[in-house]
């Protein structure tokens, strides 16, 4: 015990001393939470919208007006002319051209049911999809009004069905809430595990870490003095983390916070563990970067943090039954914002720490005191 | 000259000889665009949902089975009242209920037009969002086919045309992203950790007091990273169009001269970032933060630059990664020709210029 206490002076000492990454450790959370958050939103707003209006009848001068009044839309111009707002579309100015053909109104009153065609740029095919759904969906709400005005029969009004909805969870639908349990969990991810990966990498590169290796210290004193440092700036990143989430972004924690810190407690020695293993596999520090910056990053992205998991393939979806970081964001998300209780996260417990103990026995068994140049 | 190349096959040794590194920067293109091109979808399908129904008679039965026979949903409970919804969100994990009301029946056809109800599990708002999409369009189309033909919903049709990309594949929006961040993890950033390596251990001044003009040892460690990240360029390009059918509409060569262009700007932020660090480690975490991380999230690779609040929208401005995805974007999918990415094409050789003279005036600061 002796020993490892001297280690981790070692270790703690090292780590005061290296102002640049204390200063990191503290301001990398907090600006991440606060810019990255407000980065990434999918929710479509700000759509520019051009209505070509061939047609300069009251129907379709009040079918252009509806847009407006649109949150969704910014409602650039109503134009006669179909060729300068293709080529605004072709310059990124605008994001959905509408047409309203000639004789539109005409064809109304005569029954024909004229064609409105809506050109979106597709580039970002989700955001031309949701654009021509949201246009469509005010054109619904502009027909009543359109028949009324043109004194058009509809006989069928009861064949429509309306559909109201009621978010739960997340009342009043910011896209943050979701995010930001999710940004913690990449950020201890990577901030402690890719520290630790390089903190053994680099003793083996500086040479020092010979004379560990020929000093009387156990395997395990080793290890725990190794990772109980960065375990505890883990945690502290969480803490440092959650102090953002709740005073910055005012975001009711719900859950129960004891049960979140002991998932992370069993989730920082499995990171941690992985990290030991990347050191050991590579020689420089470069090495144990890419390594690091690779699979986190394959799993960062599959996790489900950014995309929904709901939208993997099936066999994307079972492969992540072995992904550490979607289990760390799930549990996340469930303890912050749903409230769940131990009871509905058992199986998430369980194979989240036989992960921890698979990897810790794997990074003892592969590190070895005797040097072996691989 | 020889001397140049002399220098240059010595540090492509280096490279060489570190297997690892060079199976990961190969690896990691791979890896990235097929994550993105299958794993990754805005679609959502099967996901699991819970119906509510109060009514139970012919039309109701007939709407579920509609939903029911579309792929996107897959019932998992079937509930008479709303009571107890609330667990079996929470213990069946479903995403979506459908409330199908008691005079559904009664009045849909010749009634007021009946309400359904959706609720949501809004923790995570995409889904959300998206789920309501689907639903709503399975019960308008519903609503439409058991109309009669003369009661359309709308008095006039609606054609939608995708320009660009018909099919709305995500992969085409990801692809240039992919480019941007794979070029800038080879080119920024292993130089800027070989250069700042060659710093930490001392080999810097064993360098510096040979013969050979510091121009010519600087421009000798970055060719090889200049090559690595070209074979990178095409090695993406050639997934992104012949696995997944990504068109080119502009001209291949300027493409690939745009591509070689940011390269050169990245090498350029990794000679600033060794300038500025002075171990490895302060180089991989300035690397991480000020260039990995704005490059996935800042840069419109996945999340677009018009959803961000207005005071965070300057901020992507000089993210190098933005820039360069609009280029490309512009070239591939619309068919640009270099005119037509100029701005582009300036604000990155700009970005370089200014790079370089910054770290030149350092470093001379430093050997003085």
């Amino acid at each position: 015990m002796r020993i490892v206490l001297a280690l981790l002076k070692k270790e703690f000492l090292q780590i005061k001393r290296n102002t640049f990454i204390l200063r990191l450790l503290i301001l990398v959370p907090i600006l991440q939470l606060c810019i990255l958050s407000q980065a990434i939103n999918f929710e479509m707003k700000n759509l520019n919208l051009i209505v070509v209006d061939l047609d300069k009848s009251p129907s379709s001068e009040l079918l252009s007006k509806k847009f407006q009044a649109s949150r969704y839309f910014i409602l650039r111009e109503i134009t006669h002319s179909q060729t300068p707002a293709l080529q605004e579309m072709e310059d990124n100015k605008v994001d959905l051209v509408i047409v309203i053909p000639t004789h539109f109104e005409k064809e109304l009153r005569g029954g024909q049911s004229p064609v409105v065609s809506f050109v979106a740029d597709a580039v970002n095919g989700m955001k031309a999809g949701l654009a021509a759904n949201y246009a469509a969906n005010i054109f619904m709400e502009a027909a009543g009004e359109l028949a009324q005005q043109l004194r058009l029969p509809i006989t069928a009004k009861s064949f429509n069905i309306q559909t109201t909805y009621s978010m739960w969870y997340n009342p009043i639908l910011e896209y943050k809430t979701l995010i930001l349990p999710g940004l913690l969990a990449v950020l201890v991810t990577l901030v402690s595990g890719l520290l630790a990966a390089l903190n053994i990498v680099r003793e083996k590169e500086m040479g020092t870490m010979e004379q560990m290796n020929v000093s009387p210290i156990a395997k395990w004193q080793f290890i725990v003095a190794k990772l109980l440092p960065f375990w505890l700036i883990g945690l502290f990143e969480i803490t440092l983390g959650l102090l953002v989430i709740r005073w910055v972004f005012q975001i009711p924690l719900v859950g129960n916070l004891a049960l979140l810190y002991a998932f992370c407690g069993i989730y920082m020695v499995l990171i941690l563990t992985l990290g030991l293993l990347i050191s050991n596999a590579s020689r420089t520090q470069a090495q144990a970067m890419f390594l690091t910056v690779f699979f986190f990053m394959v799993f960062i992205l599959t996790s489900g943090v950014f995309t929904p998991v709901e939208s993997m393939p099936s066999w994307a979806q079972t492969l992540n039954k072995a992904n550490p970081i979607a289990y760390f964001v799930d549990v996340c998300r469930r303890i912050l914002l749903k409230g769940a209780t131990f009871e509905h996260l058992k199986t998430s417990f369980l194979s989240m720490a036989s992960f921890a103990t698979l990897s810790l026995g794997l990074a003892i068994w592969r590190y070895k005191k005797t040097h072996v140049d691989s | 000259m020889s001397a140049l190349a002399a220098f240059v096959k010595k540090e492509f040794l280096h490279i060489f000889r570190d297997k690892r590194t060079l199976l990961i920067i190969f690896c990691m293109p791979i890896a990235l665009v097929m994550i993105f091109g299958v794993v990754i979808s805005t679609e959502i399908y099967d996901a699991k949902i819970a119906i509510v129904n109060a009514s139970s008679e012919i039309h109701s039965q007939k709407l579920i089975e509609k939903i029911n026979s579309s792929n996107y949903f897959k019932t998992v409970s079937y509930l008479r009242s709303s009571l107890g919804l609330e667990e079996v969100f929470r213990a069946q994990n479903i995403k979506l209920a459908i409330l199908i009301p008691q005079n559904f029946d009664k009045d849909f056809g010749n009634g007021p037009p009946p309400t359904l109800q959706l609720i949501a599990d809004a923790s995570d708002l995409n889904v959300a969002t998206t789920l309501i999409g689907n639903a709503s369009n399975i019960i308008q189309a519903f609503a439409q086919e058991n109309a009669p033909p003369s009661g359309a919903v709308l008095p006039f049709q609606i054609t939608t045309r995708m320009y660009y990309n018909p099919e709305q594949r995500d992969v085409f929006m990801f692809i240039p992203g992919i480019l941007a961040l794979v070029l800038m993890i080879v080119s920024a950033m292993m130089t800027s950790i070989t250069l700042v390596r060659e710093k930490e251990f001392g080999t810097w001044r064993v360098l510096s007091s040979t013969p050979l003009p510091s121009v010519i040892i600087i421009v000798g460690k970055l060719i090889p990273y200049f090559l690595l990240s070209s074979i990178n360029a095409c090695l993406i390009l050639g997934l992104a169009v012949f696995v997944f059918g990504m068109p080119i509409h502009g001209n291949p060569v300027e493409l690939f001269l745009v591509c070689l262009l940011f390269i050169f700007t990245s090498l350029s932020l990794g000679i600033f970032i060794s300038s500025i660090a002075n171990t490895q480690q302060a180089a991989i975490l300035a690397s991480m933060v000020g260039l990995f991380l704005p490059t996935t999230f800042l840069s419109g690779f996945i999340f677009p630059i018009e959803n961000m609040p207005v005071w965070l929208q300057p901020v992507a401005q000089i993210v190098p990664a933005k820039w360069f995805i609009e280029a490309i974007k512009r070239i591939m999918l619309k068919g640009a020709g270099l005119g037509q990415v100029l701005t582009q094409i300036y604000v990155l050789a700009g970005m370089a210029t200014v790079l370089l003279a910054i770290s030149i005036r350092r470093s001379r600061k430093q050997a003085t």
